[in-house]
């Protein structure tokens, strides 16, 4: 039998025990999620589960986990916003697994980061040549940063002193034949400006269109949508 | 920090929720323990037609929490409880004394296992 006070406890003691575990296997078990997420997302998955497949189990079980469960990651959160040394011992912090273009062994071994990974890692980010890294950063939620040596980075606008015109963000005005109001505000331009411009693009109307954006500059780009749709 | 503030104050309901639970259930157990005892003190006296209809009467009560009892409690053990209870009255029913002290005594512990389930002990948490 489970009942109310026992759910609270065993949500905590399950948990507590997952959060450290998974602390204590490192952050190459995590991918993109930050560990209390992990352990969120893992438990809740799993409860609601067994809250649906198990008729027999009151819903309120299954629901006062789930609650406990966010409580526990916003609280978590919550705190560990307002102190980076809670937040150091909680979440981690990023480790450079190569540093100045030298391998970091060290933290290769206590991050449990084979050397194969590292460069797959590294092929992901099209870095080949391992030689070309000048840092190689674990983040905290156990993606690899790379940054390339002066010498790999490409050359930006700016180096090559080229002035370029600032065109902004696109912003959608016309999303699958809706006009995005809020989007078009912002843009500053209004629904006459738009039927013009769709009128100009070869389009009876906004309905016709699948997509437009228009960014700072004022460049639009159009897509209609394919016939029968 | 407002809706961590919101989390720690939802969980100490949860908490405070927890607790009251636990004295109600206590309640309604004792409760019914003491009907189910009374009732069994009239058995015992060769009193049967007043023994079954204390026991209704603690049927009653029991069957009028059914809503407490879905939510909070496993329905498999429910339906146990609910299941010692006719088991007894047909008994009483019947007119079979002999068999009734061991059911007086399966309906008791059922429902005091209930309510020592919900105690937080280290048996009931792991």
């Amino acid at each position: 039998m489970v009942t109310m006070a026992v759910i609270l406890i065993r949500t905590l003691i399950i948990f507590t025990t997952l959060f450290i575990s998974m602390r204590i296997l490192g952050k190459r078990q995590l991918g993109e999620l930050e560990i209390s997420e992990l352990v969120v997302s893992v438990l809740i998955a799993d409860m609601a589960c067994l809250t649906l497949q198990d008729i027999g189990i009151p819903m309120l079980n299954g629901l006062l986990s789930i609650i406990t469960l966010f409580c526990l990651e916003l609280l978590l959160s919550g705190i560990t916003l307002h102190s980076p040394r809670l937040r150091a011992a909680v979440w981690g912090k990023p480790c450079f697994l190569i540093e100045k273009g030298v391998i970091n062994q060290k933290e290769m071994r206590r991050n449990r980061f084979a050397l194969d990974e590292l460069t797959e890692e590294l092929r992901r980010q099209s870095v080949t040549d391992i030689g070309s890294v000048e840092y190689a950063v674990l983040e905290t939620d156990g993606t690899l940063n790379v940054i390339l040596t002066p010498d790999n980075r490409p050359v930006t606008a700016g180096q090559m002193q080229v002035p370029l015109e600032d065109t902004g963000y696109p912003m959608i005005v016309i999303s699958e034949g809706t006009i995005l109001q809020d989007n078009l505000r912002k843009s500053g331009r209004d629904e006459v400006w738009l039927r013009r411009q769709c009128q100009q693009q070869g389009f009876s109307g906004p309905e016709a269109v699948y997509l437009m954006t228009v960014n700072a500059a004022g460049k639009v780009y159009c897509a209609g949508k394919e016939k029968g749709n | 920090m407002k809706k961590a503030a919101a989390a720690a104050l939802i969980l100490t309901l949860l908490g405070t929720g927890a607790f009251f639970n636990v004295r109600h259930l206590d309640s309604l157990t004792q409760h019914l323990v003491c009907q189910i005892e009374a009732s069994r003190v009239l058995c015992e006296a060769g009193d049967a037609l007043a023994a079954r209809e204390s026991l209704q009467n603690a049927l009653d009560d029991w069957n009028q929490s059914e809503n407490y009892t879905h939510i909070f409690l496993r329905h498999s053990e429910v339906d146990a409880v609910s299941e010692d209870f006719y088991d007894l009255c047909s008994c009483l029913d019947g007119g079979d004394t002999d068999s009734a002290p061991g059911l007086y005594d399966k309906l008791t512990a059922r429902l005091l296992s209930i309510t020592a389930m919900e105690h937080l002990t280290w048996k009931s948490v792991f």
